[in-house]
């Protein structure tokens, strides 16, 4: 398998502040890849130096082969971007939008055309071709915008965030569509604080935090190795912490404390009834583990959004 | 597949948009010229019997022209391009193809200067049947109003390069633009300023523009002509290139 991105020894600094921080990284084709951390945690950055956004400080940085340094143009060429932000040209219609901007990848307008009603169609927007963006709903400026990223037939897309702002309707249906994309056998790079989106659509995640890969993997076995099969989550009064962490010192457990509550996580060899039995708690639950309490493992914060 | 002519395809959106609003744009940019005309042309000038020996409204009407190829380009790459927000989120779109910081100055520079031409040459259209245009001599005169116009095309975005960085209230175009026509040959004849102003205003490059464009009309070209032009040129040139090279490093998308 062909690596789409490698990383080496990758420093991005703004001023004094070191904001990504990377002694290397591989993203290989056909993978759906997810770069999963908190606000500021230098995920975009990383992602912007790949898109030619931003500048690397130091160090090198490869994308479908080429240096991002010197061979930035071809890599654009090559590659698709939906930002975070829906930018799109205001003063034109949907269908000139992407004729226009098929124009800036040097793309003919003959051969764009049955691209952009393909776009359009798979995309459910049809029958907003000829409408003003001003017209337009949130949902369908998101739906442009991700048309723009796709109409190059990108041999590798980025993707920002890409529900944010938008309402738990407009939300699903975005994720069906960037799952449907990943069945096509396209390779993503994703950017996300939401470990639900991440465990949705990516094969592989890198947890990002300050500037930092803590770990990459398949998000199961992330989540199998790092956390276990269950977590009990329990909230207690500050005073009596103490008391439990030692309880489950003493037992062997692995847990985590967040402000005032514990998570226990329950690996192989350990049940979670033997940690129900030992708190009185008027909040207790026992869940599935997620890729947010292998970051809160592994960093000690939380992702920010649950 | 790397973006050759990128530019080209800035140049090409801007346009598009141009043709798309045909008529609204069109008649929007003769508005201004249009009431110079009435204004100085005619109500000023029927105070004004004769200039030089001709009428005040023909007198005024190179510099009317000059005028409009600096006033069109400097506005839309000083105040419409480089400075809008809007227009900023735009260009990070754009970045995000081959196209290159460099493309976006050059095209939106090029985009200017097309539109400041549009604008004379509806200025001369709109003049000729009012007996402004007499002479074959207009056509020359459009081809070095292209050259004012990108001059000013590239004046606007140097300026803009400034704004962004730290002189931001020296640039507004009030203080800049409007006493560059009025000392500049557009309204009265620079001859009759006194010698330091007049040296001064030999530096700035509009009066080679007015006095290029005013001598050739009224078939009075002599060796100067020919300094004025390598003039125009010469700045324009040198306008550009630092257009480029500062707003490559300064501009904000």
């Amino acid at each position: 398998m062909a690596a789409v991105v490698q990383i080496k020894n990758l420093i991005k600094k703004y001023d004094d502040f070191t904001a990504v921080n990377i002694a290397s990284l591989e993203i290989n084709e056909n993978e759906c890849f997810g770069l999963l951390g908190p606000k500021g945690s230098g995920k975009s950055s990383l992602a912007q130096i790949l898109y030619g956004s931003s500048s690397l400080t130091e160090g090198d940085a490869f994308v479908l082969g080429l240096n991002v340094q010197d061979h930035i143009a071809e890599i654009k060429a090559r590659i698709g971007v939906i930002p975070q932000e829906m930018i799109v040209d205001d003063e034109l219609s949907v269908t000139e939008n992407l004729k226009i901007y098929a124009q800036f990848y040097e793309l003919s307008v003959e051969s764009v055309t049955d691209k952009i009603s393909s776009l359009l169609r798979s995309l459910k927007i049809e029958d907003k071709a000829e409408h003003s963006i001003r017209s337009l709903s949130l949902l369908s400026k998101k739906k442009l915008s991700i048309a723009l990223g796709l109409i190059n037939s990108p041999d590798l897309l980025f993707i920002d965030e890409p529900t944010l702002d938008l309402d738990p309707t407009s939300k699903k249906w975005i994720l069906n569509f960037l799952k449907d994309l990943k069945q096509q056998k396209l390779t993503f790079i994703l950017t996300t604080e939401n470990e639900t989106e991440a465990e949705l659509l990516c094969d592989k995640v890198a947890l990002v935090d300050q500037g930092k890969i803590l770990v990459v993997g398949e998000p199961a076995a992330l989540i199998q190795e790092l956390v276990g099969k269950e977590v009990v989550e329990f909230d207690c009064e500050p005073q009596d912490i103490n008391y439990y962490v030692q309880k489950l010192k003493e037992q062997k457990f692995e847990y985590q404390v967040f402000q005032s509550t514990v998570m226990v996580f329950i690996g192989s060899g350990k049940l979670a009834k033997e940690v129900l039995s030992l708190v009185t708690s008027s909040r207790i639950m026992l869940r599935k583990p997620s890729l947010n309490d292998v970051f809160l493992r592994l960093s000690g914060s939380k992702l920010g959004n649950s | 597949m790397t973006s050759k002519k990128g530019y080209l395809k800035v140049l090409a959106r801007n346009y598009f948009l141009f043709k798309k609003s045909s008529f609204s744009a069109f008649a929007f940019l003769l508005l201004e010229p249009l009431f110079y005309l009435l204004a100085f042309g005619l109500g000023l000038g029927s105070f004004i019997t004769n200039v030089e020996g001709v009428s005040y409204i023909d007198y005024f009407f190179p510099g009317l022209l000059c005028a409009t190829a600096v006033l069109i380009p400097f506005f839309e790459t000083a105040l419409l391009q480089f400075s809008k927000p809007s227009r900023k989120k735009l260009y990070s779109l754009w970045l995000m193809t081959p196209i290159s910081r460099k493309d976006i100055i050059i095209g939106e520079i090029l985009w200017a200067t097309t539109k400041g031409s549009i604008a004379t040459l509806a200025v001369i259209l709109v003049a000729t049947p009012f007996g402004l245009v007499q002479s074959w001599l207009i056509i020359p005169c459009f081809l070095i109003l292209i050259i004012i116009s990108f001059l000013f095309a590239s004046l606007g975005a140097v300026i803009v390069s400034f704004a962004e960085s730290e002189f931001s209230i020296f640039c507004s175009p009030s203080t800049l633009i409007l006493p560059l026509i009025l000392i500049s040959g557009v309204l009265y004849s620079i001859d009759t300023l006194a010698l330091p102003l007049k040296v001064m205003t030999y530096l700035l490059p509009l009066s080679h523009g007015t006095e290029a464009v005013r001598g050739l009309l009224r078939g009075t070209v002599s060796m100067m002509f020919l300094f004025h032009l390598v003039y125009l040129l010469v700045a324009a040139s040198v306008l550009f290139r630092m257009a480029i090279q500062r707003l490559e490093k300064n501009l904000t998308v």
